[in-house]
């Protein structure tokens, strides 16, 4: 089984909050639009939150954790793991709104819905070929890969943070390294 | 390639898509994706773009982020106040080239009237200057700004000047004679007069890709619509473009790309255009019959029920679908038809060599408002899309002259939270209103405007 998971670049980030706007819109409400949800009630909610400020921010939701603290938490089965993609799912229907995984979950990206009386997460779009936040994100801050590739993902950006820490050695320390190509295109699928 | 019909209803244009991709040239159209999805806070009028340098700031529609600008704009405030901006940008726009506004005969004594409904006397430059200064820090009420902005509509409305009745002739059927002299953006009637000349001493055409430009008889002739521009340059049967004003950068950097030559309206060289356009090569991009053109006889807008189709070309619907569907079931219904802007040019074009039945207004407003006043038959305009601040000022404007209007395509207003919204409850104090669906209309729907019944 291959896991895919959202990367997020934070560096390409810009906080304009453009994931969270379209995933409340076209997850989060009947119309599925941006200018019927607007209108709707209870109020659409995203799955996705950009956390952060000016010059630092990222898009945060739901890891899907391999040891997942929610699973464990949740009292009457409703959330659980989709062997076939390991994604981490609430079953609508079982969720009693008991709120125990929002407590338990390391990211905090778990949301109590109350108006609609069950928990709040990313599903990564299961049934969609793409996120919608990946999907709308104008910088490309957000990618979806295979769990094995995730290493490659940064691999760049452990090579800038090698740079940096070059430019700190004595003088001639990073005469023998081999950095590899430029970090400019840090992107695994190369959008 | 498959999906060409959802980007324009010509065939012809079909074609030159399909050559432009084949030439890896981009267009409007791929740009257009490029920038999907636009900003959704700006689309629903929830973001403040620099009202002030403390900003920009948005306000989270669904409750749980911001509720409220630095300044403190809350979410009616923040829509109204980018109304405003609008009226601003487009009334300034309007005051280019006039000499103050006009309000003289029946139109202009209804749009002081107008004006008196919503509090004060003529609008005039003044207004103007006071809208930018509120809007320097917005601090007024929602319903404040949204008075200014109608006021600023009816002063738009002032500012323009009726544009006599013209024969018009449409379609990409003028290119296929011969290499010709296109004409991008707004020039004056002097300017068209010498281009004539200069075009005809090269042995060249002129035509307009997409401006309505009052000729010294007709209309200067139009190639096609304004969103079809690039195409016309693409189909190699232009030998050069003239920027007028306004002219899409697109249109002059793909022009240049090309190897057209650019000019001003003013510095047409008929030795140097010849020998641009012999260097072109016609044959072989697409196929043009010289009867591919429409023609409408001018002719006094006629009484009776009257539905008004304006507007111009938006990438969200398909190039020219509204106006030929919804003009035809509007004339079928009983409808007198009159149209303007792109509107104009799609029905036009389709109209045939036979001519259509309806009228050309040419893209001044101030023709609508003059249809206005004593008019109580003129059922609505319907905005097919929108370009600039100033075509959404002018819709503004009519509203608050009484008029129906409904614009085709969502505007940046759905982030108003009350119901109604107070820009329709300012209009209905001046009896007039502006509507508009939450997604790109169908045609169906501007006939539910008009109140056809449909079975």
């Amino acid at each position: 089984m291959t896991r895919r998971i959202i990367a997020v670049h934070p560096d390409r980030c810009l906080g304009c909050k453009t994931c969270e706007l379209y995933c409340a819109a076209e997850r989060g409400s009947d119309g599925q639009t941006v200018y019927r949800a607007v209108k709707e009630e209870p109020r659409p909610r995203p799955r996705v939150r950009v956390e952060g400020r000016s010059g630092f921010s990222a898009a945060i939701q739901c890891r899907h954790c391999r040891q997942a603290p929610c699973l464990d938490a949740c009292l009457t089965g409703a959330l659980q793991r989709d062997e076939a993609t390991g994604l981490v799912l609430v079953d609508e229907a079982r969720c009693i709104g008991c709120w125990t995984c929002t407590m338990f979950c390391p990211y905090g990206v778990i949301y109590p819905w109350p108006e609609r009386g069950f928990a709040l997460k990313c599903d990564r779009c299961a049934h969609l070929e793409e996120p919608v936040c990946v999907a709308v994100c104008p910088t490309r801050a957000l990618e979806v890969v295979a769990e094995e590739d995730l290493s490659l993902v940064y691999a760049p950006r452990r090579r800038t943070a090698a740079r940096a820490l070059a430019g700190a050695l004595p003088e001639g320390g990073s005469a023998a390294l081999d950095w590899g190509p430029p970090a400019e295109n840090n992107s695994f699928s190369g959008r | 390639m498959e999906d060409l019909h959802l980007i324009t209803i010509d065939p012809v244009s079909q074609d030159l898509l399909r050559v432009a991709a084949g030439r890896g040239l981009e267009l409007s159209f791929d740009r257009f994706q490029d920038q999907q999805p636009q900003d959704g806070f700006l689309r629903l009028g929830l973001a403040c773009p620099f009202g002030c340098l403390a900003g920009p700031c948005r306000i989270d529609p669904f409750g749980r982020g911001a509720r409220a600008g630095i300044c403190g704009l809350d979410r009616e405030e923040m829509v109204a106040a980018g109304l405003l901006r609008l009226a601003a940008a487009g009334t300034g726009a309007a005051f280019f080239g006039s000499e103050g506004p006009d309000y003289s005969g029946p139109a202009g004594e209804a749009l002081l009237q107008a004006a008196g409904r919503l509090g004060g006397g003529a609008p005039d430059r003044t207004e103007l200057a006071a809208a930018l200064d509120c809007l320097d820090r917005p601090g007024e009420s929602a319903g404040q700004m949204i008075t200014r902005a109608l006021r600023l509509g009816l002063l738009c409305l002032g500012l323009g000047h009726p544009e006599a009745l013209a024969d018009s002739s449409a379609g990409w059927g003028l290119l296929a004679d011969g290499p010709a002299l296109g004409v991008s953006g707004r020039i004056s009637a002097a300017e068209v007069e010498r281009l004539v000349r200069v075009a005809a001493e090269a042995g060249l055409g002129l035509v307009s890709l997409g401006d309505w430009i009052p000729g010294q008889t007709a209309w200067l002739p139009l190639a096609c619509s304004s969103g079809e521009a690039e195409l016309a340059l693409v189909s190699g049967r232009l030998a050069g473009v003239v920027k007028g004003r306004g002219a899409d950068p697109a249109v002059v950097g793909l022009a240049r790309r090309l190897g057209l030559a650019v000019i001003g309206p003013d510095q047409a060289d008929p030795a140097a255009l010849s020998r641009t356009a012999a260097d072109r090569n016609p044959s072989g991009m697409v196929s043009l019959d010289p009867a591919w053109v429409g023609r409408t006889r001018a002719s006094a807008v006629p009484p009776g029920r009257l539905a008004v189709l304006a507007g111009r070309d938006h990438p969200l619907a398909s190039l020219g679908h509204l106006a030929t569907q919804a003009g035809p079931a509007l004339k079928a219904a009983g409808f007198r038809l009159a149209a303007s802007g792109d509107a104009a040019v799609w029905l036009t074009k389709s109209a045939g060599p036979a001519g259509g039945e309806f009228t050309v207004i040419g893209p001044s407003a101030r023709n609508l408002a003059e249809l206005a006043p004593d008019r109580s038959d003129l059922a609505g305009v319907v905005y097919m899309g929108f370009q600039s601040p100033r075509e959404v000022t002018e819709a503004l404007g009519l509203a608050a002259l009484g008029q129906a209007v409904y614009s085709a395509l969502p505007l940046p207003l759905l982030g108003f939270e009350s119901r109604p919204d107070p820009l329709t409850a300012a209009l209905e104090g001046c009896g007039g209103r502006l509507v508009f669906p939450d997604h790109p209309a169908f045609p169906d729907q501007i006939l539910d405007f008009f109140g056809v019944e449909r079975s």
